[in-house]
């Protein structure tokens, strides 16, 4: 008698589906996954070995380049690390705070809208991937109005913020969180009760409590299992223990229920906007600690010892103290940290990014057995990976 | 197109000539080769608010057997450059090559032991878009200057 | 829970009762840490984990680190985190013999089966006992490990 083996399918790394350079390779028995093996490393870039060499001021707009559909999100989680590692945490002016938590709100619900359209996209709603860049293309000119990029912004400095918010930034952004909720309804009433959504939602992708753990894994994945593990409130950081917002758990820890979740999640994210809004008080935004914040543009023009003291910043760089540290923030996808380690000089020994895809996308392996070929797209999309993010 | 190649130029061939250009230019179908960042400002690009498909470039083909262009979005590492190879070798002649952003130019800020310094190394260029990102509106002005260069082509007698 | 149940000075004297011959040093950010032989290393990992005064139940991450010119230059950290406690731990060890071998958790725990095929691309280190150790970012069939400080930043070839 003849035997019988599966059929090995290669889905990517060209693949409009995979949400990036990943490649998967299936094994198939007619319709249903044996087994998937995720491949990755088409985007590996050597970031890590590049921080090595650089100062940790140059740094910063290496971190926008890992989740690239949050990139102010990766900036804050960087920045934060490094002034606690530094020991400058409480130094920083309250406007700034303010300004860095509306703007860390705004990067999460671009991520989510990239994760909405692309994953509703690939799914076969369309219309969503069009109207999810529609609301993105607010966020990325609130964006632009601050620091002049779109999208890799490298807008937070050590110490505070590159530059003020212009004039009528607020009020535009107040435009923004009084529209919004509108629009996510809208999201709400194309999908949420779709019998089609369900259809491709419900019961596909099940991460149980337990397989969260077992797996590593963080973020709306975890939460969408009724794991309650958001680092703003069970380590809270930068201000965030003042904010008042509901994380959203859901029940079943299927593909529908992280719908639900990371659809809440941007309302909440609203909510905590507007009380940052309300707590951008007068002020400066840029601390005045000598040996890592450099001196107004206007003393520079006019004291050489503000000039050189520059000039010694940016050339060589400030010396971190000798030490290790990790901290990790909440990014859109899950538990972004940074592990540093200085032996007291101007560029890190050591700088592992701690990045959520990476863990996250290992649960494929868990949960693509038994389903359709047609859920594999459904998997990746729930996950909500960015390969920039898990190839470093 | 053989036996064209051989008739000399008359106003029947060089009337075709222009129709065929036209048609080719004006309906240019990009392959999906988002890789890193730039991606996401070439979907911004393809949405609603800038809409690339004014320009004809209505659907991005998955399938580089569909596809004229291949606009390199995002970082080009060893590892991906054979892949990157293949999908230019499966697309049909004519074809064409848009290289966005400073990575898929030259290596952008990337100069590390993984990463290609330059797309060009691979595949042969036509337009490079420099920026990081470029933003959708560079992205369209580097498109419309491959358009031209298009247009400029003559199908017939300088077919690739 | 809104904050910190337990200051990391509380949890460092409960860790130090626990594991009574280990030193707890604490990183800059006041996460304890926790530097074990490879004889200890799994058994102190499935403590932390299954205690159940202490569940540390999320491993974050696991990854190598090269100190040149030191006796055993190649180390390993993981990191793990307890919802219960609000709490971080760092766990250290370091790497022995040619090529450098740690036990491997990814026998156990399927978090650090990624993570530890990441060390093991970047550094060579060689986790004992790990299900599938191959390298995970660059091909195959590479022949270094860019992550040793005595490799260069731009490679050696091309």
């Amino acid at each position: 008698m003849a035997g019988t083996h599966y059929m090995t399918l290669n889905m990517g790394p060209q693949h409009p589906s995979t949400h990036g350079v990943l490649r998967i390779i299936l094994e198939l028995d007619g319709e249903r996954v044996v087994s998937a093996k995720p491949v990755v490393g088409y985007l590996h870039r050597g970031i890590e070995k590049l921080a090595e060499n650089m100062t940790y001021w140059q740094i910063l707009p290496l971190t926008d380049r890992l989740d690239y559909t949050s990139c102010m999100s990766c900036n804050l989680g960087y920045i934060w690390a490094l002034e606690r590692f530094l020991g400058i945490e409480d130094r920083i002016p309250p406007r700034a705070k303010a300004i860095r938590i509306a703007m860390a709100e705004l990067s999460r619900i671009g991520g989510h809208l990239i994760w909405l359209g692309s994953h509703a996209g690939d799914i076969g709603a369309v219309t969503v991937f069009i109207y999810a860049f529609r609301e993105r293309e607010f966020i990325y000119e609130l964006f632009e109005a601050v620091c002049g990029q779109r999208m890799t912004v490298s807008y937070p400095r050590v110490g505070g913020l590159s530059q003020d918010l212009p004039r009528g930034w607020i009020e535009k952004c107040r435009e923004f969180c009084n529209f919004f909720p509108k629009k996510v309804d809208e999201y709400e009433r194309l999908l949420t009760n779709n019998r089609v959504w369900q259809a491709r939602t419900k019961g596909i992708g099940v991460l149980t409590p337990e397989d969260v753990f077992e797996w590593g894994i963080s973020g709306p994945m975890a939460r969408g299992s009724g794991v309650e593990y958001d680092l703003r409130r069970v380590l809270p950081y930068a201000g965030y223990e003042d904010y008042d917002f509901i994380i959203p758990l859901g029940s079943h820890g299927d593909t529908y229920d992280r719908y639900l979740v990371r659809i809440q999640e941007m309302r909440q994210s609203i909510r905590i906007i507007e009380q940052a809004l309300e707590r951008i008080t007068d002020g400066p935004v840029l601390a005045e600690i000598p040996h890592v914040v450099p001196p107004p543009k206007a003393e520079m023009n006019q004291r050489i010892e503000a000039l050189i003291h520059h000039f010694h910043l940016v050339v060589e760089g400030f010396d971190a103290p000798k030490g290790e540290m990790y901290f990790a923030s909440e990014a859109p996808k899950g538990e972004f940290g940074f592990y540093m380690i200085s032996d007291g000089g101007p560029k890190p020994h050591r700088m592992y990014i701690r990045v959520p895809s990476f863990s996250n996308l290992q649960s494929v392996v868990k949960m693509a057995p038994g389903r359709f070929l047609a859920d594999m797209v459904t998997l990746i999309g729930t996950i909500d990976i960015c390969l920039a993010d898990i190839d470093k | 197109m053989g036996i064209e190649q051989k008739i000399p130029d008359g106003i029947l061939t060089t009337t075709v000539d222009s129709l065929v250009n036209w048609a080719r230019t004006y309906s240019t179908w990009p392959v999906t080769f988002g890789l890193a960042c730039c991606a996401l400002e070439m979907m911004g690009a393809a949405m609603a608010h800038y809409d690339i498909s004014r320009f004809g470039m209505e659907i991005f083909r998955a399938s580089p057997r569909q596809a004229d262009l291949m606009i390199i979005a995002g970082t080009l590492t060893k590892k991906m450059a054979p892949v990157m190879r293949k999908i230019y070798d499966q697309m049909p002649n004519p074809k064409w090559v848009l290289a966005m952003g400073a990575c898929a130019s030259t290596g952008g800020i990337f100069r590390s032991y993984a990463v290609v310094q330059g797309a060009d190394l691979i595949v042969p260029v036509d337009i490079y878009v420099p920026g990081c990102p470029p933003r959708p509106e560079a992205l369209l002005y580097g498109i419309l200057q491959l358009l031209d260069k298009k247009v400029r082509t003559s199908s017939i007698k300088d077919a690739v | 829970m809104t904050g910190p149940v337990h200051t990391p000075n509380v949890l460092v004297q409960k860790l130090s009762d626990l594991f009574e011959d280990l030193t707890i040093a604490q990183d800059r950010g006041g996460i304890p840490i926790l530097v074990v032989s490879r004889e200890r290393y799994v058994s102190v990992i499935k403590t932390l984990r299954d205690d159940p005064s202490l569940e540390f139940s999320i491993l974050s991450f696991l990854c190598g680190v090269h100190y040149p010119g030191e006796a055993e230059p190649f180390e390993v950290v993981v990191q793990l985190t307890s919802l219960n406690l609000a709490a971080k731990v760092l766990v250290k060890v370091r790497a022995a013999g040619e090529p450098p071998t740690v036990p491997s958790l990814a026998a156990f725990w399927r978090a650090a089966n990624w993570h530890e095929r990441e060390a093991y691309d970047m550094f060579g280190i060689v986790f004992d006992g790990h299900p599938d150790l191959r390298r995970i970012f660059l091909e195959e069939d590479a022949d270094f490990y860019p992550l040793r400080k005595e490799y260069p930043l731009e490679g050696t070839k091309d």
